[in-house]
């Protein structure tokens, strides 16, 4: 039978405090995913102590983009993320995503950094972020450090925040010049509906050539990575040596080198591919390339 | 396991209640305060049937621990009806054929109230998005899309 | 005929209740002093219960009771065999049979309770395939019978071998259907209450059938039906789900209500709703059909075999709808056509909307649109040469001719209302892209009510009170379909009063007369028989009163708004005031309605008869855009056209359109309960989606009116042919699209992309 303390933190102080305190503290943001363990009596809770919800600690909230730099905090949730004018207008790929998620409900509860914690492979926060080099701010009572998004999960469900640790906020370089992104996602239906995968493509552009191309995707691999070979292609090439279906079949082979051959393989490799050249063709598009 | 101290207003009414560290809202409603319009159908935030509405926000209460919201403000579907009678929703509900079973419908009540509350003319498109989280299985949904709109008009009106 | 509340879209009696919360569900019952019991249920599809061991269980705090089936009086029970148990003795045949109950003071205890019971299993080998159980020598799961065998439906007519010959082009394909959860938003839920107002026990909660629990409840306790009692009023709904696993439910509950003689709640988790209950029966079906090159179909040989899981339950009934159903709407000489149903260790199957046609339509109208493929001919045009018209003879002899044969008429207001012929046309060219269009569509004939099953009646009553108020008790069950706002204006109807005078009340089966199931789109065809019955014997009560009083002809007076008139337009009473007067004067002002169907028949052996007494005709169009590059499929516009007689309440029979083409989408094209050797994989709707309201296509409701002879204001049915004939739509536009012809229920992802399904776990 579970059973744990319940515990709330008013400031990010008394959370540190606490964390640094006591062990076996299980940290409690939206609930979406907790909730759904706590009803299923899960035996991660044969480890948790102490339940500490965090919702109305102040510092963790809120959403900063400046010129060259971002700072999303860890307790926005995917409604404020949908909702925000400038991320709708200068990483509209988020916004995306964020809408993406759920349902309603889910998302006015739901945060980014709980998505990010909780390290599902199909979390559907990680491709956007990960496509802007994200770093994530893990914050102790000693200090506070950043740790590259991609290198944040070390196995589905399970990342390197220690348990003196509270992810923060994410930060970020605001993706500079003219530059061009893609949000896509397939589910099996329409809303609520957990990804089967999902794809972000970012991209500098510079005088009809890619720049910096960043694409990577969730639930397509055990834990999200960028797809290097993809950007290696992208990168430096104008317009017209783009092949969109040649990139497709790049990121398709790069997933597959990741994964191995799967039960799921026959259909998430032509898929992913198809999603790569969808929006390799959005950029083009976008970018004003008629080939 | 101490019980914890929390203030609610619900339904505009001032509670103050012990609750259990496990204890959800969907808890709370039902079993406290005898509040049962609010259904309990999936316990994992995938069907609706529990919304209600916490500091103006359409939630899950299955989603949620007591505990975490002290102090809000909590409507629920037995808040809707006022001695001037029924709310335009409720009305339309009616007259729009858009209850079958009834079970989603508190729920679904909820999460159109959320939506009128912010977006009083809302889009079709804009009405789905809010009602995405809350599941029906015998209507199919098109008249609760025309209850929806016909509140949306009578309200605005 | 001009109607006052029959043929109107009046609001549903029962809203108000359900926008304000008020309506109780059976999770929002409370009794004084009541208990809490929940059910420890087998991981295993087939083991041996080699001991079952409860002290320590019965240490636990709070504990009541701790129960098994040496506690069960009589522990089989089942509608149509009685080889379900109510908790498994020496075997367990499903993963999800109940092998012991905890009753305490509250869930929480009752649940830890359970973790303490300890259960020794001896596991077995299973069978999860119908195809294998049929097979000789295979495993048998229920020792005492000769085979696996649950039901076997012949159909012969003509000689189809001689058919064959005939034709210039046969095919043979195999389609397969899967799993299927009601998914109704209400887990169940029932209150058992022992001793009440004199009754050994009182059943309340989520029930379907009133009268098949109260049977089942008796059976088990070995009393008798006046010792228990059913009261059924608000139900989050059931699509033909909450008859037998509710009757479990409501049967553990009394025994354990009778051993502590304290009301006993119990209350499914969703998880534990998926795990228990009864699904639909996945189909494996075998079609092979002849026809000229005129494209005259002359033969076609079916075989349907479906899996009945670890209990017979509906089997012998749902195969029974398939055999008469399988050939579709069309005139075929020669058939042969056999259903089988087999034990499985898989989850028992049961009634669902539909009971038998969804899997036989999917497969005959996919076929259909193939054979119009293979003949070069649309497949409105094939349809159209072979379907049913006025004076047809079906598969099984029966000559339709007692009411309107309306498949030409649905056909053309559906294809009328999707614009098809244009989209057909637009769609058949090359596109380019990925996202390619089409449309498809699918036809049906559906016997209405039981048929040959069992004996097809229904009553009712209806009390007028002495203020002219008027009391309407059915023996048919209010389950979300709107039956109590339709007996409602039959009865308003007849008695010429406003609807606002008549009360529904909640069904008893202490006094409310056995009527059978809420079953086989019944409920406003028998049902509403008997309460137009009812209200017509209390009308010509009233008449012969008034003429005796007014020395009127009763033909020329009228009730009309709760007045008597005299036919010139003068008002002579108010109908309470005549009715008040009738009461003082010792006039009975209660009547019983009955009404038994027209005679009807079935030979088991030959498969041929008059199976039911009337029929409903259909017609689904789907409009889908493929997206060939990633497997996604959007159904875009639907036009559904049913003839269903006389429309009681045309905006309910939209209601129940548009929800039964949902479900029909969801069966379609996403819904799949997976499971391994057993096992169902995910009990939760995050793992079995059912369309939420952003899958909803523009859906365009056509209602067709053809009033029948035998139909209360010519009345039919509605429920379940609106989601017979969606999957079969939907697969043919694909096929339409894509050029990918998809044999296999749901049209996912996989099956889209790939042409097959991809299982976790599979190779």
């Amino acid at each position: 039978m579970v059973e744990y303390q319940l515990l709330r933190a008013h400031s990010l102080d008394e959370l540190l405090e606490i964390l640094d305190q006591r062990e076996n503290v299980q940290l409690l943001a939206g609930g979406t995913d907790l909730m759904v363990d706590l009803h299923h009596q899960d035996q991660k809770f044969d480890k948790i102590d102490y339940l500490l919800d965090i919702t109305a600690v102040d510092e963790l909230k809120g959403i900063q983009l400046g010129d060259k730099k971002g700072e999303i905090g860890a307790l926005t949730t995917h409604a404020e993320l949908v909702s925000n004018p400038e991320i709708k207008e200068k990483l509209p790929f988020i916004a995306a995503a964020a809408s993406s998620i759920g349902s309603t409900q889910i998302r006015n509860r739901a945060t980014i950094g709980g998505n990010l914690a909780n390290a599902a492979a199909c979390a559907d926060s990680f491709s956007p972020l990960i496509a802007l080099g994200a770093e994530v701010v893990l914050r102790s009572k000693g200090g506070a450090r950043r740790v590259l998004l991609e290198d944040f999960v070390e196995w589905p469900y399970q990342t390197i925040i220690k348990p003196d640790e509270v992810l923060e906020k994410i930060v970020f370089a605001m993706p500079q010049g003219e530059y061009y992104s893609s949000y896509q996602k397939i589910g099996r239906r329409k809303a609520l509906s957990i990804s089967r995968i999902s794809l972000t493509l970012l991209a500098e552009v510079e005088n009809g050539r890619v720049k910096k191309a960043q694409v990577a995707s969730g639930a397509a691999t055990p834990f999200p990575v960028p797809f290097r070979k993809v950007n290696d292609y992208l990168n430096g090439k104008s317009f017209a040596e783009i092949d969109p279906i040649e990139a497709g079949n790049i990121a398709a082979d790069e997933m597959v080198g990741i994964t191995g051959e799967r039960w799921s393989t026959p259909y998430k490799r032509p898929a992913l591919g198809k999603l790569v050249e969808r929006a390799v063709e959005d950029l083009l598009e976008e970018a004003g390339y008629n080939g | 396991m101490a019980k914890l101290d929390v203030e609610l207003t619900v339904n505009g009414e001032k509670h103050k209640l012990k609750v259990g560290s496990q204890e959800r809202l969907l808890d709370t409603i039902r079993e406290q305060l005898k509040l049962t319009g609010t259904k309990e159908g999936c316990s994992v935030g995938e069907c609706g049937a529990c919304t209600v509405i916490v500091d103006d926000q359409a939630v899950n209460s299955c989603m949620v621990l007591t505990a975490q919201v002290d102090g809000s403000e909590i409507i629920t579907v037995e808040g809707l009806e006022s001695k001037s009678g029924l709310h335009p929703l409720q009305k339309a509900f009616i007259e729009k054929q858009a209850v079958q079973c009834g079970f989603c419908t508190p729920g679904m009540l909820m999460s159109a109230l959320a939506l009128l509350n912010t977006n009083p003319e809302p889009s079709k498109e804009e009405i789905k998005t809010a009602l995405e989280g809350n599941l029906c299985r015998c209507t199919g949904y098109q008249q609760i899309i025309d209850a929806v709109e016909m509140a949306a008009e009578e309200w605005g009106a | 005929m001009a109607f006052k509340h029959v043929n109107k879209g009046v609001k549903r009696v029962d809203a108000y209740e359900k926008v304000t919360g008020k309506a109780k569900f059976g999770a929002d019952l409370e009794f004084a002093n009541m208990l809490y019991a929940k059910v420890l249920r087998t991981e295993y599809p087939h083991a041996k219960i080699l001991k079952i061991e409860t002290s320590e269980a019965e240490k636990m705090p709070g504990v009541k009771g701790v129960f098994t089936a040496k506690d069960i009086p009589n522990n089989l029970f089942g509608v149509i065999v009685q080889d379900q148990q109510v908790l498994a003795e020496d075997k367990v045949v499903l993963a999800g049979d109940g092998v012991a109950m905890v009753v305490a003071e509250s869930e929480a205890e009752a649940a830890a309770a359970l973790e303490k019971i300890e259960v020794d299993y001896e596991e077995l080998e299973g069978v999860f395939d119908p195809l294998e159980a049929r097979k000789e020598g295979a495993l048998k799961l229920h020792p005492e019978k000769e085979d696996n065998q649950v039901i076997h439906h012949p159909l012969r007519k003509g000689d189809v071998e001689k058919g064959f010959a005939e034709a210039d082009v046969v095919l043979e394909r195999e389609y397969t259907t899967q799993f299927i959860e009601h998914s109704y938003l209400e887990p169940e839920a029932v209150v058992v209450v022992p001793n009440e107002d004199n009754h050994l026990v009182s059943v309340y909660g989520s029930i379907q059938n009133p009268y098949a629990t109260r049977n089942a409840v008796s059976a088990v306790l070995e009393v008798e039906l006046a010792d228990v009692r059913v009261i059924q009023n608000h139900i989050g709904g059931s699509f033909g789900g909450k008859d037998e696993v509710v009757s479990a439910m409501a049967a553990r509950a009394a025994v354990m209500a009778i051993a502590t003689g304290r009301p006993v709640k119990m209350v499914n988790s969703r998880e534990e709703s998926f795990t228990e209950s009864y699904k639909r029966h996945p189909y494996h079906l075998t079609y092979k059909i002849g026809a000229t090159k005129e494209g005259k179909l002359t033969a076609m040989e079916i075989e349907a075999v479906a899996d009945s899981g670890g209990y017979a339950c509906q089997t012998p009934f749902v195969t029974w709808r398939s055999v008469v159903q399988a050939t579709g709407p069309y005139e075929v000489e020669n058939v042969k056509t056999d259903t089988y149903g087999y034990y499985t260790n898989n989850p028992y199957t049961g009634a669902m909307r539909g009971y038998g046609s969804p899997q036989v339509i999917f497969a005959q109208e996919s076929l259909m649109d193939e054979l119009a493929g293979e003949l070069g001919l649309e497949p409105v045009e094939l349809r159209k040469r072979n379907m049913y018209s006025q004076g047809s003879v079906t598969a099984s002899g029966q000559k339709l001719d007692r009411h309107t044969v309306s498949l030409n008429e649905v056909m053309d207001k559906a294809m009328e209302a999707i614009d098809y012929k244009n989209k057909y046309e637009e769609y058949s060219k090359e596109q380019s892209g990925d996202k390619k269009k089409g449309i498809g569509l699918s036809i049906s004939f559906r016997g209405c009510s039981l048929g040959a099953e069992a004996i097809d009646a229904a009553a009712s009553v209806i009390q007028i009170n002495k203020d002219g108020s008027v009391a309407v008790y059915s023996g048919l069950a209010e389950n979300g379909q709107g039956l109590k706002t339709i007996f409602s204006q039959m009865a308003a109807e007849v008695l010429g009063i406003p609807m606002s005078e008549v009360e529904f009340k909640e069904l008893d089966t202490s006094f409310t007369p056995d009527s059978g199931s809420t079953v086989a789109s019944r409920a406003t065809l028998i049902g509403g028989n008997a309460v137009k019955d009812a209200a017509e014997k209390l009308k010509q009560r009233i008449m012969t009163f008034a003429q005796d009083k007014y020395e009127l002809d009763a033909e020329v007076m009228e009730l009309k708004d709760g007045f008597l008139y005299d036919g010139q337009g003068n008002r002579l009473a108010t109908f309470a005031d005549l009715t008040g007067e009738m009461g003082n004067t010792g006039i009975l002002m209660s009547a019983y309605g009955w009404y038994k169907s027209p005679p009807i028949s079935w030979d088991e052996e030959k498969g041929c008869g008059n199976p039911y007494f009337t029929y409903v005709y259909g017609c689904q169009i789907a409009e889908v855009e493929v997206d060939t590059g990633t497997g996604e499929l959007s159904v875009i516009n639907m036009a559904a056209a049913h003839d269903v007689g006389r429309a009681i309440n045309p905006e309910n029979v939209k209601g129940q359109i548009y929800g039964g083409v949902m479900m029909g989408l969801g069966y379609g094209i996403m819904e799949e309960l997976e499971l391994r050797d057993g096992v169902i994989q995910g009990t939760n709707f995050h793992d079995y989606m059912i369309p939420t309201i952003k899958d909803m296509p523009d859906i365009k409701p056509v209602i067709v009116e053809n009033p029948d002879p035998d139909g209360p204001f010519g009345a039919k049915s509605i429920g379940e042919p609106t989601l017979e004939l969606g999957s079969a739509a939907i697969a043919n536009a694909v096929a339409h699209a894509s050029g990918k012809r998809i044999r296999s229920l749901p049209l996912n992802l996989e099956r889209v992309l790939i042409g097959r399904a991809l299982h976790k776990g599979g190779k």
